[in-house]
């Protein structure tokens, strides 16, 4: 195992940075809004508009935040500060109502709006309400378009007399937030994605060791904590291969060592007289069969023989001809498309080989399919026999796993060998319910296409 | 038919003896040999159709005898592996056996194929079509000895042993028909479903590679492969 030493850092570290590195940018941003977005220009309300607001007379307003008028049944909170009594008396005096029932305030804007409007002053002309001739405006400088006035109606209640609420600078922020937002996303998306690349490379990698014990060790690179699950990962991964290798390895070497004295006894038992060796013959032979499924399979799950760009079908087809000949019931689609894939002639045929004869062991014929979607070449074995409750259809892929065999006693090692082969091919291979029997499905990656073969498979594809 | 002669060499001497009485009882006759040297003073001194042989021997190993047997009529090499592996089967074939057999094997298996081996034996000398030669027409390569054609492409197609036998017909005479009655009886091997659907599974194999008129049909006179073939 190389223990390289990663460059790097640790997951942690990368997600403080990113997360500091968004504060600093959003607070930025913000920033930068702040100090380039317009100047809000306040609206401008002459007294004589505050007073016919009052009397609910029509006079032309401002688009923006007009006067409004509200009744509310006690002074509103806004009247406790920022009295301004000359106004409110030229007020009262303009109504003719007692000064006693009037009131005037003007508020600073909000701070921000201040920031933004900065370097108003009263004398501009562009305060908010403008003071009757003979009055000068009072208090500090500034804007003072949150200004409020009331009056106390004759049942106790008031009537208030204000501009809209400002609603300018909320629209800002917002499209501000859904701006930085849409810039903002594809940038974080990709750092995301950067900080979790490796995860998720090594979930992958995990997930091909699942599928295939002999793939690659999980790479070492990558973020600290990524380093520290890969070498763990690969320790277990280690042991297990240990432990599986040390169990095949003694299968194998009994296998080994019992089969040349079983050969020996099957050549006797055959020149015996038939009596005595149709008694003993088949128990011979189960045991001889037995033995070289285990060795077969040891060797097979060894196996890295070289891939060749090879005719899926015409594999298929031969072991199909070879069933027939030996009287099996096998049928198979003549028109079934010419199918290349990159493999291992001879373990694809030891998974071909494998199904038919779970199919016409389980079932008394077989049909055999070899079709082709975009990207996979599949071969689908069907049996008419009886079928597998759902919860056996993964568990038979187990190793030395049988499930209710009629025929003479096997090792169980037939479907292990031909889901093995077809990982190792990047396939797989499936039980499904049939019509009457069970479906073995068989899928694996197309070869690449090249040339003027490719125009060929597609066509025969079709 | 006269009798043939299959040469056993395996260290193991209570098999060999126990393999030899058993296929002398169908009528072959049978010599053993523990090891190379003793194989080589037998191919001397008899005239051998088909060699069982171990791949695993002490001292000179199968592989290796294998290899430096290959010359033209050579007895036909069946090798046997105890480690029963397609792997051997491959590396067995490669260096010029001409089948194999997973040990343990039963007698009924053996037999099966020394008796094939013999089959072959005899066609490819009425054919001339031998196993380790290969045969190139129409950018197509035909590889008898491993069952296969390597397509222009360099897809690999395999082939049915109907197909191999009505190949190794078609291939030793180019240019000549064959009727179905010759194809079906001139093949001792026996062409599975008859000659017309192994000729008209094979043409459709051909053409999904792009040789869909090499085997053409003579009105009359039956099949044949027109265009030349060259040994490789």
């Amino acid at each position: 195992m190389s223990k390289k030493r990663d460059a790097s850092p640790s997951l942690s570290v990368q997600v403080l940075i990113l997360t500091l590195a968004a504060i600093v940018v959003a607070q930025s941003m913000t920033l930068i809004a702040i100090r380039f977005a317009p100047v809000l220009p306040p609206p401008h309300h002459r007294f004589e508009q505050v007073v016919a607001a009052f009397r609910g007379q029509a006079f032309a307003d401002t688009d923006r935040r007009p006067l409004t008028r509200r009744v509310a049944p006690r002074l509103p909170q806004t009247f406790r500060t920022g009295g301004q009594p000359e106004m409110a008396r030229a007020l009262a005096a303009a109504l003719g109502a007692r000064f006693a029932d009037v009131r005037v305030v003007r508020h600073g804007p909000p701070a921000m709006i201040v920031a933004t409007s900065g370097g108003t002053t009263p004398d501009s002309g562009r305060q908010g309400l403008l003071p009757p001739p003979g009055f000068s405006s009072s208090g500090p400088p500034g804007n003072y378009d949150e200004f409020a006035a009331a009056l106390r109606l004759s049942d106790g209640r008031w009537l208030v007399v204000q501009p809209a609420p400002e609603w300018e600078w909320l629209r800002r922020i917002a499209i501000w937030i859904a701006g930085s937002l849409l810039v903002m996303a594809p940038v974080a998306w990709w750092l995301a994605r950067r900080i979790t690349l490796p995860i998720r490379r090594f979930a992958e990698a995990a997930d091909a060791l699942g599928q295939n014990p002999k793939a690659p060790q999980v790479a070492l690179d990558g973020p600290a904590e990524i380093g520290a699950a890969a070498r763990a990962f690969n320790q277990m991964r280690t042991r297990i291969q240990t432990y599986v290798s040390d169990r095949m390895a003694m299968v194998g070497a009994i296998s080994h060592d019992v089969g040349s004295p079983l050969a020996r006894l099957c050549f006797r038992i055959e020149r015996l007289e038939p009596g005595v060796r149709a008694r003993l013959m088949p128990d011979a032979d189960q045991m001889r069969v037995m033995l070289k499924g285990v060795l077969s399979f040891l060797k097979d799950i060894e196996t890295d023989a070289p891939r060749i760009r090879l005719d899926l079908t015409s594999l298929v087809a031969c072991a199909v001809d070879d069933r027939l000949a030996a009287g099996d019931q096998v049928a198979m689609d003549d028109e079934a498309p010419s199918v290349i894939v990159d493999g291992d002639a001879v373990a694809l045929r030891t998974l071909v080989d494998n199904l038919l004869d779970n199919a016409i062991r389980f079932g008394s014929e077989a049909r055999v399919t070899v079709t082709a979607t975009p990207d996979q070449a599949v071969v689908s074995v069907t049996d008419d026999g009886p079928g597998l409750p759902d919860s056996e259809r993964e568990a038979v892929f187990q190793p030395f796993y049988r499930y209710a065999d009629p025929g003479p006693a096997r090792m169980g090692l037939g479907l292990t060998a031909a889901r093995t082969v077809a990982r190792a091919h990047g396939g797989d291979v499936r039980l499904k319910p049939g019509a009457r029997g069970l479906v073995a499905e068989v899928t694996l990656p197309l070869a690449p296409r090249q040339g003027g073969q490719a125009l060929s498979a597609r066509r025969s594809a079709r | 038919m006269d009798t043939r002669t299959v040469l056993i060499v395996d260290d193991d001497a209570a098999l060999s003896r126990d393999v030899a009485l058993y296929l002398e009882d169908y009528g072959l006759n049978v010599l053993t040999a523990p090891d190379g040297k003793a194989m080589d003073k037998i191919l001397a001194a008899h005239a051998v159709d088909v060699i069982v042989l171990d791949l695993s021997m002490p001292g000179e190993d199968g592989l290796s005898i294998c290899r430096r047997l290959i010359r033209p009529n050579r007895p036909y090499i069946l090798m046997a592996s105890v480690t029963g592996t397609e792997t051997d089967r491959i590396r067995g074939l490669d260096t010029g056996a001409d089948d194999y057999i997973a040990k343990p094997f039963g007698p009924r298996e053996l037999l099966a194929r020394v008796r094939a081996l013999i089959r072959l034996r005899d066609q490819s000398a009425a054919t001339g079509i031998r196993r380790g030669q290969r045969y190139a027409f129409m950018g197509f390569v035909y590889d008898p000895g491993k069952r296969q054609i390597i397509a222009p492409s360099g897809d690999t197609i395999l082939l049915t042993g109907g197909e191999v036998s009505l190949l190794n017909i078609l291939l030793a005479s180019p240019g000549v028909a064959h009727s179905r009655d010759d194809l079906n009886g001139a093949d001792p091997t026996g062409l599975g479903r008859g000659a017309d659907i192994t000729v008209s599974r094979l043409r459709k194999k051909l053409e999904a590679h792009g040789g869909g008129d090499i085997i053409k049909t003579e009105w009359g006179a039956g099949y044949m492969i027109d265009g030349a073939v060259s040994r490789q």
